[in-house]
């Protein structure tokens, strides 16, 4: 509150540029931009967000509705069909705002729908589609099981952080050994266990199998979200801001929420995009194994099942294989790309010297029982 | 180093133990019992089986039972193992207990079968991902710059990011059904090893290749190796001596991560190529809860894993001498 005032008193800068490069996040975004690769990637995913997003108002055609036939149909390219009649309404349980686009999109549209541009599936289900409203779910369950991460994490590091001294040492020695374990068979066993109460939870609470999917992944997945957090905390506490903010007699929450959290959040960012598609991998690999999304809902796990099952010496169905495994590949490529431009973009080690600098022992390690010189 | 020993075997006792507790607590939390199929049993029949297994215990005097060579009287639980009747030692007597579900089978008797198949399929997959990785990745950091650097970045970026299963099925098509060169399926001979071995290795050698080029680009800007070179020295033997002693720390302390990821995508890989290995044994027995089994290659994979992590430790002292155990790792 006071450090207002103080900053009054001091002369205002001079030139433009000093003014116009004070924000990190703005520094940072320049970077970004500077950065090729991931400004291509940043686009790309902006561009699939949306189509993923608006999926239901495009005039796909329907991506559980059956053509029963002998096999896969191989893709029409659009400029020999581009659009046919014949759409049919069939979609899983919808959520209300899908399921509002979905009849905005019959009146827009009315039975039109894309020809089979990417081919069909053994059961007469159109790929394109199917690998849009796949990606929707394969987002979704990411997102949520990061920002579950997300929240564990960072509450446990900060906590850590804070606390230091052997609630610290325990804390952290708790994560040592999760790290250790083999996680999949954590999660296949909450996936499991979750299942038998399923019908219990759903009854009761209203939490359906995706919630508890990605409650599940998450609830594995903040290990590493806690160990940077609390590197980060901890070297941060003896930071000089904070120690000013602290002799002023702020509050420790204040201390937390105003002065380290908001320095902490650069390198967070840095990790959730780098570990979406991570989740997104471990979604399809659970999915793949049986114990992820279920039929008829679409995810990305189950693409790749189809295209495992498309995989026969009798007929190769390559358009089952390739434009799944392309459209996968890509995403994942592009969120990588982008995680490691915004790595070298935010990440408080390159920046110039203003800024606190952690060494990367302490970031990256819990291990290193570091209490930094004040 | 002794200290550093003892801790460590400290924290794997622990480790295990809570993988032990945790699992068994977990596993029978489960609602359903290991005998539900697709026919219900008559109670009396499950009763019985639940009295063999002793599954009409105490939760507690199960998991005593389970775990340690405790005397519990002359209750103590009887199955039959590959070779006749046998008592149920233990965990802490190496004996994992029969399976639920492979009746005439104890759960040692499955995993002596099934590891060495997945170790097999492990090493193949370490190996190629090592061999192929630390090449490309010394490749391109020597080769900075040049077009074979950006294609094998690609590359390598390329390989993080696909699932292992989708190289398989492009590895299939490619050299199963357009060039007939190995089998698709199935366990017997190393040509059976060769397609699985690459899918679940890719993604690891990329990662490795990765580490490999920043690693090494790291090393050659030393002024050690500005006084190697000033020398005299050969370059093949400056970078291949000096440097790249420094610069595979990365990937050494990555090969804990990594072995434990071979371990895991084995799951995946396993049940495409119809591989009798651990890892189809585990995701069937967790399904068809067969408590015992599921237990028995947790604690194995565990057990592995920390062996590996503790090796790895090892390893960096003698890449780097400033690294010390004992101290508080």
């Amino acid at each position: 509150m006071s450090g207002r005032t103080w900053r009054f008193d001091l002369p205002a800068p001079k030139s433009d540029a000093v003014s116009r490069s004070d924000g990190p996040w703005r520094e940072g975004w320049r970077r970004l931009r500077r950065n090729r690769a991931a400004s291509i990637a940043l686009w790309f995913l902006v561009a699939f967000g949306s189509v993923s997003l608006l999926a239901p108002i495009l005039p796909l055609p329907s991506p559980v509705a059956l053509e029963l036939q002998d096999e896969p149909q191989a893709p029409t390219p659009p400029w020999t069909s581009f659009i046919e009649h014949g759409f049919h309404d069939e979609y899983w349980q919808l959520g209300a705002i899908d399921r509002a686009l979905v009849s905005v999109r019959l009146h827009v549209f009315g039975d039109r729908q894309t020809a089979h541009w990417l081919g069909t599936d053994s059961k007469g289900r159109d790929l394109l589609s199917r690998i849009v409203w796949g990606s929707r779910t394969s987002f979704g369950v990411a997102l949520m099981a990061t920002l579950t991460s997300l929240l564990i994490g960072v509450t446990w590091g900060a906590f850590a952080g804070l606390a230091g001294g052997r609630t610290d040492a325990l804390m952290m020695r708790l994560v040592d050994v999760l790290y250790s374990l083999p996680f999949i068979f954590v999660v296949i066993f909450l996936v499991t266990i979750l299942n038998g109460w399923r019908d219990v939870l759903e009854r009761r609470w209203g939490i359906d199998r995706e919630v508890l999917f990605y409650l599940a992944i998450g609830a594995v997945y903040w290990l590493t979200m806690a160990r940077v957090v609390r590197g980060q905390v901890l070297s941060l506490r003896h930071a000089e801001f904070v120690q000013a903010a602290r002799q002023m007699g702020a509050s420790s929450a204040r201390i937390l929420f105003v002065h380290v959290l908001p320095n902490v959040m650069s390198i967070v960012i840095v990790y959730l995009t780098l570990s979406i598609p991570a989740v997104m991998l471990f979604e399809s690999f659970l999915t793949f194994l049986g114990l992820g999304i279920e039929a008829p809902k679409v995810s990305w796990g189950s693409l790749a099942v189809d295209s495992a099952e498309a995989i026969n010496p009798l007929h190769v169905d390559w358009w089952l294989v390739v434009w799944p495994a392309a459209a996968m590949a890509s995403t994942l490529l592009a969120l990588n790309v982008l995680g490691d431009g915004l790595r070298d973009a935010l990440d408080p080690k390159l920046r110039h010297a203003h800024r606190p600098s952690v060494p990367p022992e302490i970031a990256h390690s819990s291990t290193v029982r570091a209490e930094p010189a004040p | 180093m002794i200290r550093f020993a003892l801790r460590r075997l400290g924290w794997f006792v622990l480790t295990l133990w809570a993988v032990v507790s945790v699992s068994f607590v977990l596993m029978h939390a489960v609602r359903g019992g290991p005998f539900d199929g697709e026919r219900a049993l008559s109670p009396a029949i499950e009763a019985n089986l639940n009295a063999r297994y002793h599954l009409d215990w105490p939760l507690l005097k199960q998991y005593a039972a389970y775990v340690g060579p405790l005397e519990l009287g002359p209750h103590r639980a009887h199955f039959l193992g590959g070779d006749g009747m046998r008592t149920f030692g233990g965990v802490l007597a190496g004996d994992l207990g029969p399976s639920f579900r492979y009746r005439d089978f104890s759960v040692n008797d499955i995993l002596a079968q099934s590891l060495p198949i997945s170790l097999a399929l492990g090493s193949v997959a370490l190996m190629f991902a090592l061999v192929v990785g630390l090449s490309a990745g010394l490749a391109s950091a020597l080769w900075r710059g040049t077009a074979w650097d950006v294609g094998l970045r690609l590359f390598a970026t390329l390989g993080i990011a696909l699932p292992n299963f989708v190289i398989a099925g492009f590895l299939v098509i490619l050299f199963v059904f357009l060039v007939p060169l190995f089998p698709v399926a199935g366990y017997g001979t190393w040509r059976h090893l060769v397609l699985p071995g690459i899918a679940l290795g890719l993604p690891f050698a990329a990662y490795i290749a990765r580490l490999t080029r920043t690693g090494m680009l790291d090393a050659l800007s030393q002024d050690w190796i500005r006084t190697a070179h000033a020398k005299g020295l050969p370059p093949h033997v400056v970078v291949l001596r000096h440097a790249l002693k420094s610069g595979i720390v990365p990937v050494v302390s990555y090969l804990g991560p990594a072995v434990a990821g071979i371990l895991t995508g084995s799951l995946v890989i396993e049940r495409i190529f119809a591989i009798p290995g651990l890892g189809s044994h585990f995701v069937n027995s967790a399904l068809n809860r067969d408590y015992t089994l599921a237990m028995g290659v947790t604690i194995l994979y565990t057990a592995l894993v920390c062996a590996l992590n503790a090796l790895v430790d090892v390893a960096y002292t003698w890449l780097d001498p400033r690294v010390r155990l004992g101290e508080p790792s």
